[in-house]
């Protein structure tokens, strides 16, 4: 296995009639956040499914680890990256214990559906999540915040080096949403390579080591957060004016919208 | 702590969960099937003793005792049973991969379907004599299984647009369901009187005409599916989250729907095939199992024990009502409210 997590290479990918990313090229750093931005609709969860392979892309090709996505078995590709797609669903009745013991299942063959080994992985993961003492809660009666840490659990129960995130943060309040982040902090620290989908760059300015951004399916440029978000990168991406300034406090980039009244 | 509720056991390589609920609710139901065995083989037209039974069974009957308690009663069982057990988990097959309780083949149009080809073999007996020389008896099995399969493949083109949605497929299967009626019918009006009544007792949906003979096909599909269910048992709980989980998870979705998906058609086809087309028994099985076992989703071989049980428990009662009814008739007087009930939550719940 190289060391390079993920790279894509020439990724043009859409749907049946459309075609979101056009001749894409990404690599992915080992044990940093990466998070992709851009407005709406600019293809940043059609790239980050492509490089999950929950789509194939017409030309161009994403290799893991080394080895093309093409020639790996899901079930191989499911022990190396875990992706949670957008605002997932969950069947009533399923339990926080249940979702996160779902992540062993690349692991387990159809015979063995229960391990002791899986079980203690499995609470492991809603430790580190928080979500322990919630574990024999159905998910549909947890807050927002507290039900994307468990599926965040099910994707860490997986093992997987690499991680990639659709819009975590998407219909949670500030303070849920900075629990989700810090928790992708503490999974950084712990080794693991983590890509993320943003639409709050406040956020993804705060909390990436690097970020790519995004315009009309093609990679307009990437960088580091503090030398890459200028106004002028602000306004002419997402039509935004904005100041860009290290927080006084901590020196991370922060970003503020100008009022236009 | 509270994870301790997630227990299981392991032998060797071989682990599976162990949940109070599922032991609970699974002897409940094996009890409550053999009560309805027992007081199906002693009551009837013709009352015989516990000890008669037992005696008959064990080989030591007269000739009326063995006609009416092997030949008759114990057959009507074992395919009863059987056929239960086929239209429940087949039924909860199609709701777990279409993630909708109302996608069941008897809704969709697959036993309709599988109608509609039964009832032209039996209303055209010497047309399938001739086409394929064998009388229409023998030739009913086969016949509404390839109806079973030909209007799957008609749902499944129509409702194809580049992946499958449950909701489309719900659309689809019941315009094809309204059609195989209508065809159907038409079939009947132009039939010869003899011939189409015939058909429109096996239409209703009847376990009277059950013989044996019909055990010795449905018991190994019943096997087959068992273990088709053990084996796509992980996967199908995968896909519970969503495709796109699922497929994140290293499940190959197309596979497991695609086997689950001809697993059910074929299920469902016996059982239309041996007893005509069973209203309602795949769609509320799974439902019923759901609750009484306290999943998340339709349980498959939970399903098919709720579905033979509720299967024979409405045998049982239309068999013993003043004026006997096909089981049909039950089933669908049991199975309308549930329907009507999930169709109202399911709309509340999508018009938020």
């Amino acid at each position: 296995m190289s060391d390079v997590p993920l790279h894509v290479r020439g990724v043009t990918a859409g749907y049946t009639s459309r075609t979101v990313l056009r001749d894409v090229d990404l690599t992915i750093d080992s044990g940093k956040i990466t998070t992709i931005i851009g407005p709406n609709g600019c293809g940043k969860s059609t790239l980050l499914r492509t490089m999950g392979r929950l789509l194939r892309p017409t030309t161009g090709d994403v290799t893991l680890f080394g080895d093309a996505v093409g020639s790996l078995r899901t079930r191989q590709i499911a022990q190396r990256l875990a992706i949670l797609p957008q605002s997932p669903v969950a069947p009533e009745g399923l339990t926080v214990a249940d979702l996160a013991a779902r992540g062993r299942q690349p692991h387990q063959p159809w015979y063995r559906q229960w391990s002791a080994a899986d079980e203690a992985i499995a609470a492991e993961a809603m430790e580190a999540t928080g979500v322990l003492d919630l574990a024999d809660r159905p998910l549909d009666e947890l807050s927002g915040g507290q039900r994307q840490r468990a599926w965040i659990a099910m994707t860490l129960a997986q093992e997987t080096p690499l991680l990639l995130l659709d819009e975590p943060t998407t219909h949670l309040d500030l303070a849920h949403a900075v629990d989700v982040l810090d928790l992708v902090v503490r999974l950084r620290e712990r080794g693991k390579t983590i890509v993320l989908v943003l639409h709050d760059l406040g956020l993804a300015a705060r909390y990436s080591d690097h970020i790519v951004v995004m315009k009309e399916g093609t990679i307009v440029t990437e960088g580091d957060p503090l030398s890459l978000l200028r106004p002028e990168l602000l306004r002419e991406v997402f039509g935004l004016q904005a100041h860009v300034f290290a927080d006084p406090v901590d020196g991370l980039p922060t970003v503020v919208p100008t009022s236009h009244a | 702590m509270s994870t301790e509720t997630r227990t299981g056991w392991a032998i060797g390589p071989v682990g599976t969960r162990w949940r109070r609920r599922t032991a609970i609710a699974t002897l409940v139901s094996i009890l409550l099937l053999l009560a309805m065995w027992w007081l199906t083989m002693t009551t009837g037209a013709l009352a015989i003793s516990p000890g008669r039974v037992v005696a008959t069974l064990t080989g030591g009957g007269t000739r009326i005792e063995n006609l009416v308690i092997i030949d008759r009663r114990l057959s009507r069982l074992l395919a009863g049973s059987l056929i239960g057990f086929c239209l429940g988990t087949s039924g909860a097959l199609t709701q777990t991969i279409t993630r909708n309780p109302i996608a069941t083949p008897d809704i969709l149009g697959v036993s309709a379907g599988a109608g509609t080809f039964a009832v032209l073999a039996l209303v055209r007996p010497e047309t399938t004599e001739r086409l394929l020389g064998v009388s229409t008896t023998v030739a009913l099995v086969p016949v509404a299984i390839l109806g079973g399969l030909i209007t799957t493949g008609v749902i499944l083109t129509l409702g194809w647009r580049g992946g499958f949605d449950g909701y489309r497929l719900v659309l689809v299967g019941l315009g094809i369901n309204a059609l195989a009626l209508a065809l159907t019918s038409w079939l009947l009006t132009r039939a010869e009187v003899e011939e189409a009544s015939v058909a429109v007792r096996w239409l209703v949906g009847s376990l009277g005409g059950v013989r044996m003979g019909d055990v010795v096909y449905l018991a190994p599909m019943v096997v087959l599916a068992v273990l088709v269910c053990l084996r796509l048992a992980g996967g199908l709980g995968a896909l519970r989250l969503g495709r796109d989980i699922g497929q994140a998870l290293g499940v190959s979705a197309g596979r497991t729907e695609a086997g689950a998906l001809i697993t059910a058609v074929a299920l469902v086809s016996v059982a239309t095939a041996a007893a005509g087309p069973i209203a309602f028994v795949a769609f509320v099985a799974p439902q019923v199992a759901m609750r009484l076992f306290g999943t998340a989703g339709p349980p498959p071989l939970a399903s098919g024990l709720v579905g033979a049980l509720l299967l024979v428990g409405a045998d049982f009662l239309a068999a013993r009502l003043p004026l006997e009814l096909p089981v049909g008739i039950v089933t669908s007087v049991l199975g309308a409210p549930v329907l009507l009930y999930l169709m109202t939550r399911h709309l509340r719940r999508t018009s938020v």
